[in-house]
């Protein structure tokens, strides 16, 4: 597992080298990669466009059978799913998320809201692995600040809306 | 996140327009009825003359706990003292009778809310159990009596919702979606639901994807820093505002979806709810709700307090002919 951490590490290093946020996803079907992805928001200039749901297109591409192939997929991803690729994930039955780091801004997985008990699957989810470096890249990128975001307009900051 | 969404049936205005206002969905302590309530020794002073002296000792005897700052601490003769919780009567009494001699020797409990009344009409129900301070919010207090938008403004909310569900209809889907700039009244991508083909196609996706692919082809070149928005901090009706742009719209970039407002014929999934926080959306609005929904149906996603953005999201617009798409499809 940890081998395959490594793997999704380099990946998220391309990412940080293009400017972009540092994740790295690989999905396995019995022990081989059938996706690979990174994070690639700025350059499409769509928030949308994390690594798992990359790895996801790739697979229905490539896969006419998609369907099952998700529900036999382990997903290994340096980072802890977003809520939205979460959602996603789960909707697809996928069996198996491995995760880094946790994400203390999106995390879908327990760390902003665990979105699990919203569907109706079960997910085996293993997290912590390699998680420091996991986490150091994040941090060097945040550090830099991302020049092609301004800060949310709208901050509700002392009343719920 | 509690998934049990208990929220009062609110009164529909007909508007001048004959077209009901769409409908805000806001946390549900601004819709709940039902006041928490919390036990509390009450004393009586002897003289209300003497009062404001009374109230110097009383201060440094039983300091105003911090839950209840939302409570006057004076009603008539009537004085609150404490929290039932952790002191018993006869401790309470005695300080009353050894070291408030203003005080009458006597205690009572008494209920009062637990917590801060929300909207005017809370206000109104709390203070029957004890008086309350309360600042309304006049966006809040709008929202609730479905009083924010302008006629005008809603014959849009209905124009833009029709032009949604026609996306729907020309491509025989059950969910139709258009994005629009409400700046200059452009729209700016519509979508349909394609999930057959993708399970990540639902309109939302499709049409964040198609703002996008815009973007990449008419501003080829990112955003550099020396462009990056003037921010300044302003206060309208206590929420604070951040990042307003003090150089013309023009000079700047779009950014992601920025400004934009989404009209989606059903309410959003928690994948499409959360595309959008991520798109940076102002504002979503929703003809009918869904079972599997992230707006208010299963959760309140645009509420979620620890996310770097909110949205406004706002139901019921056509919602007759929305429900109809969902099932003749
Ligand atoms: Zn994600
Ligand atoms: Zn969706």
């Amino acid at each position: 597992m940890e081998e395959s951490m490594k793997y999704c590490l380099e990946l998220a290093k391309k990412a940080l080298m293009l400017g972009e946020v540092p994740v790295g996803c690989i999905f396995l079907l019995d022990n081989k990669i059938i996706a690979e992805s990174k994070n690639n928001v700025n350059d499409t200039r769509n928030a949308t466009r994390h690594a798992e749901r990359n790895c996801i297109d790739l697979i229905v591409e490539k896969f006419k059978n998609w369907k099952e192939i998700f529900e036999k997929v382990t997903v290994i991803v340096t980072v802890e799913p977003c809520i939205m690729c979460a959602s996603l994930l789960h909707s697809l039955n996928v069996p198996r998320i491995v995760y880094g780091c946790s994400n203390d801004r999106f995390g879908g997985c327990g760390s902003v809201m665990n979105v699990l008990p919203y569907y109706d699957t079960t997910c085996d989810i293993v997290k912590g692995i390699l998680k420091d470096d996991c986490m150091l890249l994040l941090q060097t990128f945040y550090k830099s600040i991302n020049p092609n975001a301004p800060s949310s307009k709208v901050k509700t900051r002392n009343k719920k809306l | 996140m509690n998934a049990n969404f208990n929220q009062s049936n609110k009164k529909l205005k007909t508007t001048r327009t004959s077209l009901r206002a769409p409908i805000a969905v806001l946390d549900d302590e601004y819709y709940s009825s039902i006041i928490a309530l919390t036990e509390v020794y009450v004393g009586k002073v002897k003289n209300k003359i003497n009062i404001r002296d009374s109230l110097q000792e009383l201060k440094i005897l039983f300091p105003m706990p911090y839950s209840l700052s939302h409570l006057k601490r004076v009603r008539g003769n009537e004085i609150l003292l404490t929290l039932v919780e952790g002191i018993t009567k006869e401790d309470c009494l005695n300080i009353v009778k050894t070291k408030l001699p203003g005080f009458e020797p006597v205690i009572s409990s008494c209920n009062v809310p637990s917590q801060s009344p929300k909207t005017k009409s809370q206000h109104k129900e709390a203070n029957l159990y004890w008086p309350c301070n309360f600042h309304p919010c006049q966006m809040i207090e709008k929202f609730i009596c479905d009083d924010f938008f302008t006629n005008d403004e809603i014959e849009k909310h209905y124009e833009y919702m029709r032009l949604a569900i026609n996306t729907a209809k020309e491509n025989d889907s059950h969910v139709g979606v258009v994005i629009i700039n409400p700046k200059d009244n452009v729209l700016v991508a519509k979508s349909f639901d394609q999930r057959y083909k993708n399970p990540s196609k639902h309109a939302i996706m499709m049409a964040l994807e198609s703002v996008s692919e815009t973007q990449r082809i008419l501003y080829p070149h990112r955003q550099s820093e020396n462009t990056s928005n003037v921010t300044e901090k302003v206060k309208i009706d206590n929420c604070e505002i951040n990042n307003i742009s003090l150089k013309k719209p023009e000079d700047v970039l779009p950014y992601l979806c920025t400004g934009y407002d989404v009209y989606v014929t059903r309410e959003p999934c928690i994948m499409c709810a959360m595309a959008m926080i991520h798109s940076r959306v102002r504002r979503v609005f929703f003809g009918c709700t869904s079972k599997n929904g992230a707006i208010k149906t299963k959760c309140k996603l645009h509420l979620l307090r620890q996310l770097n953005h909110h949205y406004l999201a706002f139901e019921n617009i056509l919602f007759e002919e929305c429900i109809l798409l969902e099932k003749y499809s």
